[in-house]
C-alpha cells in the first residue's frame, strides 16, 4: 500500500494512506485501532464520486495530522478550483474536521461522501488472517451511525456522529453541499469506539486524554526532560526525536491512575511488555524516571501468583505481554496476560534497584518488597527447571506459547556452530547474567531498605556461587568468549553472539576475562562498524539481514556500551555509541528496531531491516542510554558522577538539568577520543567519512 | 451441598492476612447470577485482611457476573481478566481493586511445571 500515516493516543491509533483514507483488507494493518481491536476498517472520502489526490501531509503532532487534498488523482490534472482539508486528531477514537474550499468564481454544488465500515478485527487476526466468529451489524440511530460486533457476551461498537448532520446509511455518510465562490464548507466527524456491557451499558474506550490536553502534555514532557546542547547537530535532532517518540509510546493501563509506562512499539505493540517496558525504563532513567516507577508498579500488580500452563504463569513471574482484544478474551491467545519470558523477572529487580539509585525513592522499594522477593524466588526456584542452579526456559503452552523466551525470540536465534538447534529447556547466557545482577542488587536493597542482612548475605552467596559455576560451564576456552547457551545435557551452545555484551552489563564476568570479551565485541566478527552483530560473521547461521542472526540492534548495542563502561572500556563504549548515533542520522533520528549486519565500509549507510514496527520503544531509548554511557553518568549516593568519554567529532556537549535524588544537575563533556578508523575530516562520529546521502540535519 | 462460589467466600472469610493485598484497602461487591436471582457478597479488604458479608451497599468496586462464569473463575477453569474482556464479567468503580483481588483465585488444577507436579 501507499505510504502510511500513523497517529496515536495511548493504545488508540489510526493508520491511513496519504490521503487520509482507510481501505483495510483482512491482513492490512490500516484502520482505527483501540485496545487491540480495529474499530474502523473503511474510511474513504470522495467528492462527486471522485477520489482525492494528496497535495501535502502535515504531521502536526504525534496525535494530529492535516491532509491537504484536491479532486483528481495526484499525478494527473488537479482541479485547482477546489481543495479539501482533513484534520484528524486521535482522542477517544478520532475527530476529523473536513473543509471543502471553493477557489473559483462560481458557486458549486457537490456531493461529499465518506464511505465507512468496520470489520472489528482483533490485532492478532490482522497478523494471522483469522476469520470472524461472531456477528457484524450496523444501524442508524437518530444522529449516529453505528457499526457493531457481537460474539456471546463480547460486544464492541463504533459510533460515528457528524456536525452538521449527514444522510447516513450502512455505507457511510453523505452531504449535499453548496459552496459559494471564495467560501468554504466545514463539518466535524467523530468516531468513537464503544464497549457494550451485559445490560447494554455503553462504555467509551480510548485514549485517556483530550486533544487539547495532549498538546500541553507534550510541551510539559519536553520541558521536564534535560536539555541537550551539542556541537554535533545530528545528536540534537536524534535526542529530540527520541523524546517525542518516547512521549508517543507512553501507555496508561486502566489501573495506573493516568500514569504511563513505555509500550513496546507502534503499531503492533502498543501495550505493556515486561521486557521492553523494563529495558526502555532503564534507558530513560536519567531523562524520565517516572516511567520506571509506573513500569514497576504495574508489572508488580500483575505478577504471577499461580501455575497456569496456558499463560506460562508461575508464582513471582513478571508478565511478558498483555492484550485486550477478542483473542485474549476468548482465550484463543494466552495474553491475559501471557508470562512466557525468562528475563523480565530478574530485570524487574534490576530496574527497582537502578531506579532507587537514581531517585532515592525508598518508599517504592519498600512497597514492592514482597514482589521483589517473589521475583528473586522465581529466579532461584521456578526458573531452575533442571535443578542445577541456572535459569532455564521451556514453554508449557505448546500451542501458542513462545519457544524462545529470551529477547532473541525468533525460531533460529539459538544455534550451535554447526547450525543445528538445541532442544529444550535452554539456558541462554544473558539470563544467568541478569540472575546474577538481580541477586546483587536485591542484596543491596535488602540491606538498605528492607533491613534484612541475612537475606542480603544469602543472595550474595547465591550470586557468587552462580558466577563461579557460570564461568566454569559457559566459557568457550578455544574462542575466549561465553557460549550463547547451555542445552539440557549441559553442553555449550557455542556460537559467538552479542549476548556476551549483556554479561558485561550484568557484572558476571571476572575482570580477568573482560578484555577478551571486549576484544570480541569490537572485533571484526561482531562489530560491523555501526554496531555489534547479534550473531558473529562466520557462524553457520550468520545472515546480515537475519532477524537475530546477524542484524545489529540499537537497543542491544546501548546495553553493550553500558557494559563496556562498567568494566572501564571507555573508548570501546564510545566507539559503539559513535556507530549507532551515526546510524541514527540516516534514519532522521529515529533508529529502527534493527539494521543489516553488513560491514560499514561496504554499504556506507545502514540497511534497515524490513519491519512494520516503528518507532520501537527500546530503539527510541538507545540514544538516551548511549548519552548516559558516553557522559559516564553514575549515581553515587546523593550526587551524580560525570566521567565523560566521547568520540572526537561530537565536540562540546552539555546535558542540562538531569533529574535525580540530587535535584537537577548538569553534565558537560568534550569529544576527545579517536574512534575513527579512517582518520580524515569528520562529520560522522564513527568513521570520519563525509555524508554522501544528504547534509547533516540541524534543528 | 455448597457451591464452589459459597466455598470460595467461606474460605476467604477464614483466610488470614493475604500479603499480596497488604497495600490494598477497599470494598468489592459481587453480584452473581442472572437478574432476579442475584446472590450478593460484600468483601472488605483492610490491608490484606478480608471481611465477608451479604450486605447490600455501595462498594469501591462492584462486580456483576453469571453463576457459572464465577464458578469457573474460582475453580481455575476460567480467568477473571479474560472474562472481563469478554463482557462475561463486569466491573464498575476502581478496576485496580479487581486486578489485585484476582490474585487470590486459584489457577488450573493441573500444571506440568516441575514444582507443581503432584499438587492438588
Amino acid at each position: 500500500m501507499a505510504e502510511q500515516v500513523r497517529i496515536l493516543n495511548g493504545n488508540t491509533f489510526v493508520v491511513s494512506d496519504e490521503r487520509g483514507d482507510i481501505e483495510a483488507s483482512r491482513t492490512d494493518p490500516s484502520g482505527l485501532f483501540a485496545w487491540d481491536t480495529r474499530f474502523l476498517s473503511t474510511w474513504v472520502l470522495t467528492v462527486d464520486g471522485q477520489r482525492l489526490g494528496t497535495l501535502s501531509v502535515d504531521d502536526l503532532q504525534y496525535f494530529e495530522t492535516r491532509f491537504f487534498l484536491a479532486p483528481g488523482g495526484g499525478t494527473v490534472y488537479i482541479d485547482a478550483q477546489l481543495s479539501v482539508m482533513r484534520q484528524r486528531t486521535v482522542t477517544e477514537g478520532f475527530r476529523e474536521r473536513l473543509a471543502v474550499l471553493n477557489h473559483g468564481e462560481k458557486a458549486v454544488e457537490l456531493t461529499v461522501h465518506m464511505e465507512a465500515g468496520s470489520d472489528f478485527s482483533d490485532l492478532f487476526d490482522v497478523k494471522n488472517d483469522e476469520g470472524k466468529k461472531g456477528e457484524l451489524y450496523h444501524s442508524v440511530e437518530r444522529d449516529r451511525l453505528v457499526y457493531g460486533y457481537r460474539r456471546d457476551t463480547f460486544h464492541r461498537a463504533t459510533e460515528i456522529t457528524s456536525e452538521p448532520r449527514a444522510k447516513m446509511d450502512k455505507n457511510g455518510l453523505t452531504y449535499k453541499i453548496r459552496v459559494e465562490p471564495q467560501k468554504h464548507w466545514t463539518c466535524e466527524l467523530r468516531v468513537t469506539p464503544i464497549l457494550i456491557g451485559r445490560d447494554g451499558k455503553r462504555t467509551r474506550l480510548g485514549g485517556p486524554k483530550a486533544a487539547e490536553d495532549m498538546g500541553e502534555d507534550l510541551d510539559r514532557w519536553l520541558e521536564s526532560a534535560p536539555k541537550l546542547e551539542c556541537e554535533w547537530g545530528p545528536l540534537r535532532q536524534t535526542y529530540r526525536r527520541s523524546l517525542i517518540d518516547l512521549a508517543a509510546l507512553r501507555f496508561s493501563p486502566l489501573t495506573s491512575g493516568g500514569r504511563s509506562l513505555p509500550a513496546a512499539g507502534l503499531p503492533w505493540f502498543m501495550t505493556m511488555f515486561g521486557r521492553d517496558s523494563i529495558f526502555t525504563s532503564l534507558q530513560a532513567l536519567p531523562f524520565a524516571p517516572e516511567l520506571a516507577a509506573t513500569t514497576l508498579r504495574e508489572l508488580a500488580a500483575r505478577q504471577g501468583t499461580r501455575f497456569d500452563d496456558f499463560r506460562d504463569e508461575d508464582p513471582g513471574r513478571i508478565l511478558h505481554e498483555m492484550r485486550y482484544g477478542e483473542s485474549a478474551a476468548f482465550q484463543e491467545q494466552p495474553h491475559s496476560p501471557y508470562y512466557g519470558n525468562a528475563d523480565a523477572t530478574a530485570l524487574f529487580v534490576v530496574l527497582l534497584d537502578e531506579y532507587e539509585r537514581w531517585t532515592g525513592d525508598k518508599a517504592l522499594v519498600r512497597d514492592l518488597e514482597l514482589e521483589a522477593r517473589a521475583a528473586l524466588r522465581w529466579v532461584d526456584e521456578y526458573a531452575d527447571l533442571l535443578g542445577n542452579g541456572y535459569v532455564w526456559y521451556q514453554r508449557r503452552n505448546e500451542k501458542s506459547g513462545l519457544e524462545n523466551q529470551c529477547w532473541k525470540d525468533s525460531w533460529d536465534s539459538i544455534s550451535y556452530r554447526d547450525g543445528s538447534l538445541p532442544g529444550f529447556p535452554r539456558a541462554t547466557c544473558e539470563l544467568q547474567g541478569y540472575a546474577y545482577d538481580a541477586r546483587m542488587r536485591g542484596a543491596r536493597l535488602a540491606r538498605l531498605v528492607w533491613k534484612d542482612p541475612d537475606y542480603a548475605n544469602k543472595l550474595e552467596k547465591q550470586a557468587a556461587d552462580l558466577k563461579r559455576r557460570f564461568n566454569r560451564d559457559y566459557w568457550v576456552a578455544d574462542g575466549e568468549y561465553y557460549a550463547l547457551a547451555l542445552d539440557a545435557e549441559g553442553k555449550q551452545v557455542d556460537v559467538l553472539t552479542s549476548n556476551i555484551g549483556h554479561l558485561l552489563w550484568s557484572g558476571i564476568v571476572p575482570q580477568s576475562r573482560a578484555r577478551a570479551v571486549a576484544r570480541h565485541l569490537l572485533g571484526p566478527r561482531l562489530f560491523s562498524g555501526w554496531g555489534v552483530r547479534t550473531l558473529a560473521l562466520g557462524e553457520k547461521r550468520y545472515n546480515p539481514i537475519g532477524y537475530h542472526v546477524g542484524t545489529v540492534w540499537p537497543f542491544d548495542c546501548s546495553f553493550i556500551a553500558w557494559g563496556l563502561r562498567r568494566y572501564g572500556f571507555k573508548k570501546e563504549a564510545a566507539q559503539i555509541a559513535a556507530g549507532i548515533l551515526d546510524a541514527a542520522e540516516y534514519f532522521d533520528g529515529r533508529l529502527p528496531e534493527a539494521f543489516g549486519g553488513y560491514p560499514r565500509e561496504e554499504t556506507k549507510y545502514p540497511v534497515q531491516y524490513p519491519t512494520a514496527c516503528s518507532p520501537q520503544a527500546w530503539s527510541t531509548g538507545a540514544p538516551l542510554l548511549l548519552l548516559r554511557t558516553m557522559l559516564g553518568l553514575q549515581p553515587l549516593e546523593d550526587s551524580l558522577v560525570v566521567d565523560a568519554a566521547l568520540p572526537m567529532g561530537i565536540g562540546q556537549i552539555e546535558l542540562l538539568g538531569i533529574p535525580g535524588r540530587w535535584g537537577r544537575v548538569d553534565a558537560f563533556g568534550r569529544g576527545l577520543l579517536h574512534t575513527d578508523r579512517q582518520g580524515r575530516g569528520r562529520p560522522e562520529l564513527g568513521t570520519g567519512a563525509r555524508r554522501r546521502v544528504k547534509q547533516a540535519a540541524t534543528t | 451441598m455448597p457451591t464452589a462460589t459459597d466455598q470460595f467466600f467461606a474460605d476467604l472469610a477464614q483466610r488470614g492476612e493475604e500479603p499480596l493485598l497488604r497495600r490494598s484497602s477497599g470494598s468489592i461487591r459481587f453480584d452473581i447470577g442472572a437478574k432476579g436471582e442475584v446472590q450478593r457478597w460484600f468483601v472488605t479488604i483492610d490491608h490484606g485482611t478480608f471481611a465477608v458479608s451479604r450486605r447490600s451497599q455501595k462498594a469501591d468496586c462492584s462486580i456483576q457476573t453469571d453463576t457459572d462464569v464465577f464458578e469457573n473463575i474460582v475453580t481455575g477453569k476460567d480467568n477473571a481478566f479474560a472474562a472481563l474482556l469478554r463482557g462475561a464479567l463486569e466491573a464498575d468503580g476502581d478496576p485496580e481493586l479487581l486486578l489485585l483481588f484476582q490474585r487470590v483465585f486459584s489457577g488450573p488444577l493441573r500444571s506440568t511445571h516441575p514444582s507443581a507436579v503432584g499438587r492438588g
